[in-house]
């Protein structure tokens, strides 16, 4: 049996850098993996699908949450970058390269992108710099539109089934391993970040630039190497869904998206790893099941369809709202909540 | 030459209506700090309404329009009583996200009522052009145009003259010091709702009746309305109905001479790309406040 | 009152459902649709068709159908995809692996795109809206559609400008489409047409769903002098473009592919569409054939609102009877056995509703012809010019 400390007994930087405190955590996170690792076996198609979903988005929660939680740069560009690691993907994966080339390929060339869309950072700030992201979310989406007229008769990426050694990572079971994998990464990684020097100077670029700057932080380059960060996990994010979907197309990188990732991360906590992954799965899992729950009702109740499509539009637009209003830290702040109220069970003060 | 004339007064056309929506978007900016990313579904909202007051309650459309523009007044103030001062001192972009939230809800709404088909208003004036010269003038354009000048002429008027104006601009100013001068800046938020949205409906309905109602297409005007009040500065409003102007006679001549070369339509990113541009070499605008952030 | 009343209605419902009976086996059909977002104004007829339909099957004989396996239940379960092409690809998962879907019918050129790989991956047929080329390449997949592919379209509206046009010169034309791959999809083949015949392409342009003021692409198309002009677009912009054209001035002779035209352009431009010319897939509302009378019906029992609709709607109501038709005919309750089923289908006629039907192993468009009509802003109706095929292929 492991004992968790009732408040902060840290005496050195090293055990505040720590992920997890005791073996308790790591062990509930190894039986959750193990856990996670069974889905395919016994769960539905769809349902592996949508699991692979989830994986997909967190990725780019993660990324995302980096850039605007923790630098505190809001983005309005993720899913253009998304869709800039989706169709690098298609054209490597067309080109012959294996998916865990083509994955971290991929992502470089949406970091590229990340960083050139970062420039403006140099002069603007806030909502000024929130709107170039606008900009280049709009840009990109329409640069992809384009490039289905330029691709030939198909008009649209038709990405090939990933391979490992001449096995076919089908996307029904086996790719999952792929986003579960890369997910797992990718949030080892996100919580290393933090551990680092570039981690901690961008917490201070979002708390006080000029501070930072005072403090010998290049916020500049802080700031560019944030947004090609997050990019890069946008664009692994977009490489996943290219070989989750098999196809890539122009319509599914729109702003909608870009709105769906902020609404992860409030959702789930700023500037909180385990608050993108929270968020990520609440965004992705909320509209799938409204869907599923309006389809079901209307099809009870044909005449009453436009009720429930409306519903699916006005229910998600509430319960950001209401979150929002009732949980403003998000989905962590009220998971650590309920841990301390464990933790420090029975004696609560 | 003509093309080029009958282009720019096309422009301003169209520009004036950006520049009507830009005014209500840049109001809100400058009293709350909210980027209101509702602000277009706000104007399809109200379009629908005149639209619905004036077909199925058989209004003329003169009445009908003046009614919508009132109920949507009192709507802003209650979504700013309900919605917006729970979240006074909050963090940005959680303001924000409330707004993109408030932009599904009135989707959902608009849908929920109108499904998603297209409607037109009454027509009530002759839309046969008018031809001068080589150049063809709608009636419908120009009265467009001119609803959208008087709109701003009077909105000018009530900021320069009216307590209430001078007040919002001192509010917008310096919040400290309208404070202590006994300006209510609850009110003025609340009051700036308001006349946003009111703004934003007027957009609407002037572009309902030139074109047609349809919640996809009038809800786009709300990002439109970006590179409009970039380009003028965030938080200027003579800035914002220079923007809008701007951007619409930008649209045409894109569209006029840039398109016909690429066979593309570039005239919706072309303000995109102007707003980048403008970041990089004007970063406030060309009216907006210079933020000067001392430690 | 009236949401108490549906709610009501749900409860009565959730009670009364299990009490259906279970002794035939039950199969079930997905329908992938837009209902909201893009394309959706044209959809929700689509839409409509085919929900009507499969209700009253089901209202009527209880969705008893015999088959060639037996006498089974058919069951339509659907969805509205946003024309968002991820949301079709997980419902299509979606429907085959909880619903065992064994035929599927879908709507946007974007959403059957992306779902091509996998309808062959699994094995489900599906009936698109889309007649994009791209979908039936390479031949024999799991793809069809009910008329020819938007190629085809062109050419018949060019045949068509050809045999209307007089004077010495050569027509001088222009393409207006959509931006996107449904709307380039006949660009190319229009533009080689063309050229073909020897016309004058004077302009290529696009126009969005969007838009609200077309006036920068009618001033281009009055200043390049073009006399013919050819959409492949849905009917909200190019209303849009039609009012803007006569402000400014533009004399041409409109004419536009399925989406473009019908009773939705006539209701939203009004006389600025009169004399508009529009391929169509299926017959309008007030053709007098056989079939349109049990299409109306349906619309009246379950849309007695609605007194027109376009054609788009009996259109989906032919979909959804090809597809029946199909799945009466299959050796087994699989999609590869409806697929071989619909492959056999020869000049299917549903009352006059379309030109007859025709599937084969590598030929999955249906008809070869497609009617034309010309709308007419003073009597309110569209009016038969006739039927045509394409002089091509």
């Amino acid at each position: 049996m492991q004992f968790s400390a009732c408040g902060n007994y840290k005496t050195r930087y090293v055990d505040e850098a720590t992920i997890f405190p005791n073996d308790t955590g790591r062990v509930l996170v190894a039986v959750l993996l193990l856990f996670l690792a069974t889905l395919p076996l016994w769960l539905s198609p769809y349902l592996v699908f949508v699991f692979t979903l989830i994986g997909i988005f967190i990725v780019g929660a993660v990324g995302l949450n980096i850039l605007t939680g923790s630098t505190g740069q809001i983005s309005l560009g993720h899913s253009a970058f998304m869709g800039l690691g989706a169709y690098a993907t298609g054209l490597l994966a067309q080109a012959g390269l294996p998916f865990w080339l083509a994955i971290p390929v991929a992502g470089a060339v949406a970091a590229a992108a990340g960083a050139f869309f970062g420039i403006p950072s140099l002069r603007v700030k806030g909502l000024y710099l929130a709107l170039a992201t606008l900009a280049a979310q709009v840009i990109l989406q329409f640069a992809f539109n384009l490039f289905d007229s330029r691709g030939g008769g198909t008009s649209y990426l038709s990405v090939p089934q990933a391979t490992l050694g001449g096995l076919v990572l089908d996307r029904e079971r086996l790719f999952y391993y792929v986003v579960l994998v890369t997910a797992v990464l990718a949030v080892f990684a996100a919580l290393n970040l933090f551990r680092t020097r570039i981690g901690r100077a961008f917490t201070a670029i979002r708390d006080n630039d000029r501070a930072a700057a005072a403090m010998g932080i290049n916020v500049f380059a802080y700031k560019l190497l944030s947004f090609s960060i997050s990019a890069f996990y946008a664009g692994v994010a977009g490489a996943l869904w290219a070989y989750a979907s098999g196809v890539v197309s122009a319509e599914r990188f729109t702003l909608l998206l870009s709105v769906e990732y902020l609404a992860m991360i409030i959702v789930g906590g700023l500037g909180s790893v385990l608050g993108s992954i929270l968020g990520a799965t609440v965004i992705t899992v909320l509209p799938e099941g409204l869907r599923v729950a309006a389809d079901y009702m209307s099809q009870v109740l044909p005449q009453a369809t436009h009720l429930f499509l409306a519903m699916r539009f006005a229910v998600f637009g509430l319960i950001i709202v209401g979150f929002l209003m009732l949980e403003p830290q998000g989905l962590a702040d009220r998971w650590r909540v309920i841990k301390t109220y464990f933790n420090t069970w029975p004696f609560r003060y | 030459m003509d093309f080029l004339l009958q282009l720019l007064v096309n422009g301003l056309v169209i520009g004036s209506v950006y520049a009507l929506a830009a005014l209500g978007f840049v109001l809100i900016y400058k009293a709350s700090r909210v980027l209101n990313f509702a602000h277009g579904d706000f104007l399809a909202l109200g379009t629908f309404v005149a639209f619905a007051l004036a077909t199925s309650l058989r209004l003329p459309v003169i009445p009908a329009i003046i009614l919508t523009l009132l109920c949507f007044f009192v709507l802003g103030l209650i979504v700013e009583r309900v919605v917006l001062r729970p979240l006074i001192g909050k963090e940005v972009i959680a303001v924000i996200m409330v707004s993109i939230g408030l932009s599904s809800v009135i989707k959902g709404v608009m849908y929920l009522i109108w499904g998603p088909g297209y409607f037109l208003f009454p027509e009530f004036m002759p839309d046969v052009p008018i031809i001068i010269g080589d150049l063809y003038l709608s009636p419908v354009h120009l009265l467009g145009l001119a609803v959208s000048a008087a709109f701003l002429g009077l909105f000018s008027l009530f900021f320069k003259r009216s307590t209430l104006g001078v007040a919002m601009r001192a509010v917008a100013d310096d919040q400290q010091a309208a404070l202590s001068l006994g300006v209510s800046v609850r009110k003025i938020f609340a009051v700036s709702w308001g006349i946003a949205l009111v703004s934003a409906v007027a957009a609407g309905v002037v572009v309902g009746s030139i074109t047609s109602l349809s919640t996809e297409g009038l809800s786009t005007i709300g990002i439109l309305v970006f590179p409009a009040v970039i380009v003028g500065g965030l938080d200027s409003v003579p800035g914002a109905v220079v923007g809008g102007l701007l951007i619409g006679v930008l649209e045409n001549l894109t569209a006029g001479f840039i398109d016909p070369v690429l066979g593309v339509s570039l005239r919706s990113v072309v303000p995109f790309v102007v707003l980048v541009l403008i970041l990089m070499m004007k970063p406030y605008g060309l009216f907006g406040t210079v933020e000067i952030e001392r430690v | 009152m009236r949401t108490a009343s549906l709610l009501a209605l749900v409860i009565v419902a959730l009670i009364s459902a299990p009490v259906w009976a279970q002794d035939v086996p039950t199969v079930k059909i997905g329908a992938i649709v837009t209902y909201t977002g893009p394309t959706s104004d044209v959809g929700a007829h689509y839409g409509d068709g085919i929900r009507d339909y499969f209700r009253w099957l089901a209202d009527e004989h209880g969705g008893i159908v015999d088959t060639n396996f037996g006498r089974v239940r058919v069951e339509l379960v659907w969805t509205d995809d946003q024309y968002n092409p991820q949301t079709a690809l997980t419902a299509l998962r979606r429907f085959v692996s909880e619903d065992n879907i064994i035929g599927a019918i879908t709507w946007g050129t974007g959403a059957n795109l992306a779902l091509m790989d996998e309808l062959n991956r699994v094995q489900v047929p599906a009936l698109s809206a889309s007649f994009h080329r791209g979908l039936l390449d390479p031949p024999g997949q799991y793809n069809f559609f009910i008329s020819t592919n938007y190629d085809n379209h062109m050419r018949v509206l060019i045949d068509y400008a050809v045999s209307q046009h007089k004077g010495s010169q050569p027509p001088r034309i222009a393409f207006s489409v959509h931006p996107s791959p449904y709307g380039r999809s006949p660009l190319e083949a229009g533009r080689t047409y063309a050229e073909q015949l020897g016309l004058n392409v004077v302009a290529s342009q696009e126009l969005p769903a969007d838009v609200l003021d077309a006036t920068g692409q009618v001033l281009e198309l009055r200043r390049a002098g073009a006399e013919y002009v050819f959409f492949q677009n849905v009917a909200q912009p190019v209303s849009v473009f039609l009012r803007d054209a006569r402000r400014q001035g533009l004399r041409a002779q409109f004419l536009g592919i399925h989406y473009a035209g019908g009773e939705e352009l006539l209701h939203l431009a009004g006389r600025n569409a009169d004399g508009f010319i529009t391929t169509s897939a299926a017959v309008t509302w007030d053709t007098d054939v056989p079939g349109i009378e049990f299409v109306k019906a349906l619309n009246a029992r379950y849309h007695p609102n609605v007194a027109v609709r376009p054609p788009h709607y009996t259109q989906g109501v032919v979909t959804a009877m090809v597809l029946m038709e199909a799945v009466k005919r299959a050796s087994a309750p699989t999609g590869a056995a409806v697929k071989d089923a619909l492959e056999t289908i020869k000049d299917f006629d549903a009352g006059g509703l379309t030109p007859p039907i025709t599937f084969g192993p590598n030929r999955h468009w249906g008809a070869d012809s497609l009617y034309l009509y010309r709308l007419d802003a003073n009597q309110n109706r569209l009016v038969f010019l006739g039927e045509f095929s394409p002089n091509y292929e």
